[in-house]
């Protein structure tokens, strides 16, 4: 009887450790993804005088939740609308101020403010993940006047196709500002950017905001448009060549925003 | 010089009818113009409710200052924007008093009672909106169902032929087993709507899961629908009289909604809005 009870013992210890060895192996198909350290970042910033890259303190914890495949819908907004008003509100603050001199309660003092009414904002969404910075662009700027541009990535080759558009009629005279959550090989980015060039838009009065982005598309962008600005939350060290996905990257940020998520890209398949 | 002054008088008087003449007929000119429309009677209406038995109309108390701030051509992008949502935000708690309940037991502070709610989770809910003014009741519907998923047609209307286009979809891919809410904020000749229910079918919705909400539609546009798809449910802030036919628009109607909550109206037709 201690025979077989030792059997068992040693049976069920194979049996353990094997499975410990499988289930390491297993996430160890998955890649560990490092962000970009300091220097990287410093590098890229004296490089590009026109890209702000948020402070990390405002974003880590956000962006982790973003970033996290566990994240149910409801999180997922909450948390991208978060990170969207702080990108929002930065842009806001580079628009050009014009000084008055106006009263407190106890007395006068040096007022700054944006020197452009609500209704001389744009806020550009790239359709269709494009829109779901409107939700807190509209709380931000009850007044602006919104302009959309669906742009659809074709899933084989990457490249963009421009379906439809509408602008005001006047926005070459606006501030415009540009919305799309991912900024990957920049060709997307581009062909909004050249639709509102020739709707005469001047490039100083462009500001691109992103949640996340890659040094190659903000190459791109700077390329062609060397006097826009870009704001971005954070700036992922790799995009995947075969996918072009960004990698730690967010996934597919509209299908997730609007719940609209395959089953097949769910669990385990990491784009 | 008596006399003269009393030919000065009359020629004064001579000159003065014919002003008041000129700008009398002038008046009745410019207010003929632009047309008054008067809504629907409360027959109109009752006939339209028998008619339909899927039709809900909200209760006018509700709407009627609320649409009228929406309608008026002088009310600005905030006020338009506010407006809008307030409305669009009683009917989206209105498509969900539609939706079916589940009877359980539940505890309040002080005893058990008899719960009624909702018997699908967040996700299970879908907000099917018709681009690009479909997307204004997207704001507030994120506000009532945190967790439901969002789908997209883009319809185009042709301005010339008032046929619709097709452009681009996003649908979740389980969309058969949702309950619909699909929005437009206008229902005119009901081409649009009746092509984004075509795309609905094609996926495997069925027509009894299907609430369609419109801020204001007309007779044409509501038979039109029930007509292909009779098992839907349509819930309306109002019913307008007419439906122009030349640029089929509804009339008074609100003019192009999208336009004017997107704040991409051309600065030449504000003037000549209907």
């Amino acid at each position: 009887m201690f025979k077989n009870l030792l059997r068992i013992g040693v049976n069920l210890s194979l049996f353990n450790t094997t499975y410990v060895l499988c289930k390491s192996i297993k996430d160890e198909k998955l890649p560990h993804y490092h962000f970009l350290n300091e220097q990287d970042l410093n590098k890229l910033l004296k490089k590009h005088q026109n890209l702000s890259i948020i402070d990390r303190s405002y974003t880590e914890h956000i962006l982790s939740i973003i970033r996290d495949i566990e994240t149910d819908t409801v999180e997922f907004r909450k948390n991208s609308d978060r990170l969207i008003r702080i990108l929002i509100e930065q842009a806001i603050s580079q628009i050009e101020k014009k000084k008055h001199v106006k009263q407190s309660p106890l007395g006068y003092y040096d007022a700054h403010e944006v020197k452009f009414e609500d209704e001389e904002i744009c806020f550009v969404s790239i359709l269709r993940s494009g829109n779901a910075f409107l939700f807190e662009g509209l709380k931000a700027v009850s007044g602006a006047s919104i302009g959309q541009i669906l742009i659809q990535r074709n899933e084989d080759t990457a490249l963009p196709s421009y379906l439809f558009q509408k602008l005001p009629a006047n926005i070459k005279d606006q501030q415009v500002i540009l919305m799309d959550p991912m900024l990957a090989t920049g060709n997307s980015a581009t062909l909004a950017l050249r639709i509102l060039k020739n709707q005469g838009v001047k490039q100083e009065n462009i500001t691109f905001l992103t949640l996340v982005s890659c040094e190659q598309g903000i190459e791109k962008l700077f390329r062609e448009f060397p006097k826009m600005k870009i704001i971005t939350a954070q700036v992922d060290p790799i995009l995947l060549k075969d996918f072009n996905y960004l990698a730690p990257g967010i996934g597919n940020f509209g299908d997730r925003y609007f719940g609209t998520i395959k089953k097949s890209q769910q669990s385990g398949q990491q784009q | 010089m008596f006399k003269n002054l009393s030919k000065f008088v009359c020629c004064l008087g001579l000159v003065n009818g014919t002003q008041m003449a000129c700008s009398q007929l002038q008046n009745d000119h410019s207010y003929n113009r632009m047309q008054h429309y008067n809504f629907l009677s409360q027959d109109q209406l009752h006939n339209l409710l028998n008619k339909h038995k899927n039709l809900f109309i909200l209760r006018e108390n509700q709407t009627q200052h609320i649409l009228s701030m929406i309608r008026d051509v002088n009310s600005d992008i905030v006020t338009f924007r506010q407006n809008s949502d307030r409305l669009i935000r009683i009917l989206l708690e209105q498509a969900l008093a539609h939706i079916e309940k589940k009877n359980s037991i539940k505890q309040s502070p002080l005893g058990f009672y008899d719960a009624n709610q909702v018997k699908f989770s967040d996700q299970e809910i879908c907000i099917v909106s018709i681009l690009r003014s479909g997307n204004a009741f997207l704001n507030e519907a994120l506000k009532v169902i945190q967790g439901a998923s969002i789908g997209q047609i883009l319809i185009q209307r042709n301005e010339e032929t008032s046929m619709p286009k097709y452009f681009f979809e996003k649908l979740p891919e389980n969309i058969n087993e949702q309950q619909i809410i699909l929005v437009d904020p206008m229902l005119g000749t009901g081409g649009s709507a009746s092509m984004a229910l075509k795309i609905l079918q094609n996926y495997g919705v069925k027509q009894e899961n299907i609430i369609f909400l419109n801020l204001v539609s007309c007779e044409q546009g509501l038979n039109k629908v029930f007509k292909e798809y009779p098992k839907i449910k349509i819930i309306t802030a109002q019913v307008d009289p007419i439906l122009i036919k030349e640029i089929n628009y509804l009339a008074p109607g609100i003019g192009d909604f999208g336009d004017r909550y997107f704040g991409t109206v051309k600065k030449h037709t504000r003037a000549e809005q209907v």
